[in-house]
């Protein structure tokens, strides 16, 4: 498989992922 | 701190945003997000040239430097560089990419998505200016960058690669990104998002 295709699909899941587990709300966290 | 989202009902209904309430266990995405970071660099490490390892910062630099170049066109004697390796579009810049869209598809599935000039956790110690947000925005964004190339790694590097590795730089930089991030967090804060 492509060496960019396979940086795109990883970064789409870890994306995901992020934000699914709300990591890319930390900082409302910090507050709550 | 500590309040984990998705299990803390209270904390979302105190500031009526919709859709938070309902993510995943964070320690459930955390698992999947190290299962990816290891299949990530098998996957590159059997079908690419060489193992490729989560990270981020690294792109930022070579953006940066892209831009500088176009600017110093004008001005060639003042070029200078960031980043050893000068290839923009790589394996890295398209992960990055990828993480935006994937939190973006993230976002609309599970119907979180808004649009917000500020968060409410800095409405609530500094008030709403969208400007006023930028600028904090900005200035945080340069202290991050300069960490991450002070310590030629940035949270994802080090944290998710670093310490996959059993890599000693990981486990001291992962350490101090957390304790200083929460003092900083208490310090700029002070709970000014209750």
């Amino acid at each position: 498989m492509n060496e960019l295709a396979m940086g795109w699909v990883a970064g789409l899941a870890l994306g995901f992922l992020m934000q699914r587990g709300r990591v890319l709300r930390f900082e409302k966290q910090v507050g709550a | 701190m500590g309040r984990i989202a998705g299990k803390d009902g209270e904390a979302d209904m105190r500031t009526g945003e919709p859709g938070h309430r309902d993510g995943w266990n964070p320690y459930l995405a955390g698992a999947l997000a190290g299962l990816l970071a290891v299949g990530s660099a098998a996957a590159t490490a059997r079908w690419s040239e060489r193992a490729r390892f989560l990270g981020a910062s690294g792109t930022f630099a070579r953006v940066a430097t892209l831009i500088q170049r176009q600017a110093a066109r004008l001005h060639p004697e003042h070029a200078v560089s960031f980043a050893q390796d000068q290839r923009v579009v790589d394996w890295q810049f398209m992960l990055v990419v990828g993480i935006l869209l994937g939190a973006f598809v993230g976002s609309r599935s599970d119907r979180s998505f808004q649009a917000e000039g500020t968060p409410p956790v800095w409405s609530g110690r500094f008030g709403g200016s969208w400007r006023l947000r930028a600028v904090g925005a900005f200035l945080g964004g340069c202290v991050a960058m300069f960490g991450a190339r002070l310590a030629d790694g940035c949270p994802i590097g080090h944290g998710l690669s670093g310490l996959m590795q059993l890599s000693l730089s990981g486990f001291a930089a992962t350490a101090i990104f957390f304790a200083v991030g929460s003092v900083a967090a208490r310090l700029i804060y002070r709970g000014g998002g209750r």
